[in-house]
């Protein structure tokens, strides 16, 4: 094994790393990842309800206000 | 073996960088439950100080003034977090925007975000709303 490393040149070995590294970064985001596109809908939809949530306070109150 | 080991650093940073829209995501519910839960703090505390404000009538009494001014300090203060939930929204946008087309800012914008975040989660512990 260690001879069969030793005839490898460095830039395959970072790349064998690389690889490494990165399947074990996968594997564990992958318990709980989701596509950023799903992320970013939930975002904006987050966003909407901030809007929402703020226009029914002032009509609440503008409500209360006129009552 | 100085620059295998600075190429090797390099991609574990980038590797770090690949749970980004995990952690956004994360960072966007913990957002989106202070945000529910300053809601209905302030929902409750501007109608209660609103209330109040009504009953005096024409505002004529010191009382009934403290309860009209605590009635817009509380409206200001409502609408003060409001911008403050959205910009930090908007900022975990930015993060997965340059995220999505490889940009390195991504993780700069992210951090920015939770650093707005603790922020105002100070804020919301100083005013009683979060424990």
């Amino acid at each position: 094994m260690t001879d069969f490393l030793k005839t490898l040149d460095s830039t395959t070995l970072i790349k064998w790393a690389a690889f490494v590294v990165k399947s074990v970064v996968d594997l564990l985001s992958a318990r709980e990842g989701r596509d950023p596109a799903a992320i970013e809908a939930d975002i904006r939809a987050e966003l909407k309800a901030i809007d929402d949530a703020e226009a029914a306070a002032h009509a609440r109150e503008d409500a209360l206000a006129d009552s | 073996m100085k620059r295998v080991s600075s190429t090797l650093a390099c991609l574990l940073i980038l590797a770090a960088c690949d749970t980004l829209p995990q952690n956004v995501d994360v960072a966007h519910k913990a957002i989106k439950s202070a945000r529910q839960a300053m809601t209905i703090h302030m929902d409750d505390k501007c109608l209660d100080a609103l209330k109040k404000c009504k009953e005096g009538g024409i505002v004529t009494s010191a009382a009934d003034k403290k309860n009209c001014d605590a009635w817009v300090t509380c409206d200001e203060q409502r609408h003060a977090w409001y911008k403050g939930f959205k910009a930090m929204q908007l900022t975990l946008l930015h993060a997965l925007s340059f995220y999505v087309v490889g940009e390195d800012e991504a993780k700069t914008w992210y951090e920015r975000a939770i650093l707005q975040f603790r922020s105002i989660l100070n804020d919301l512990k100083q005013h009683g709303v979060l424990p």
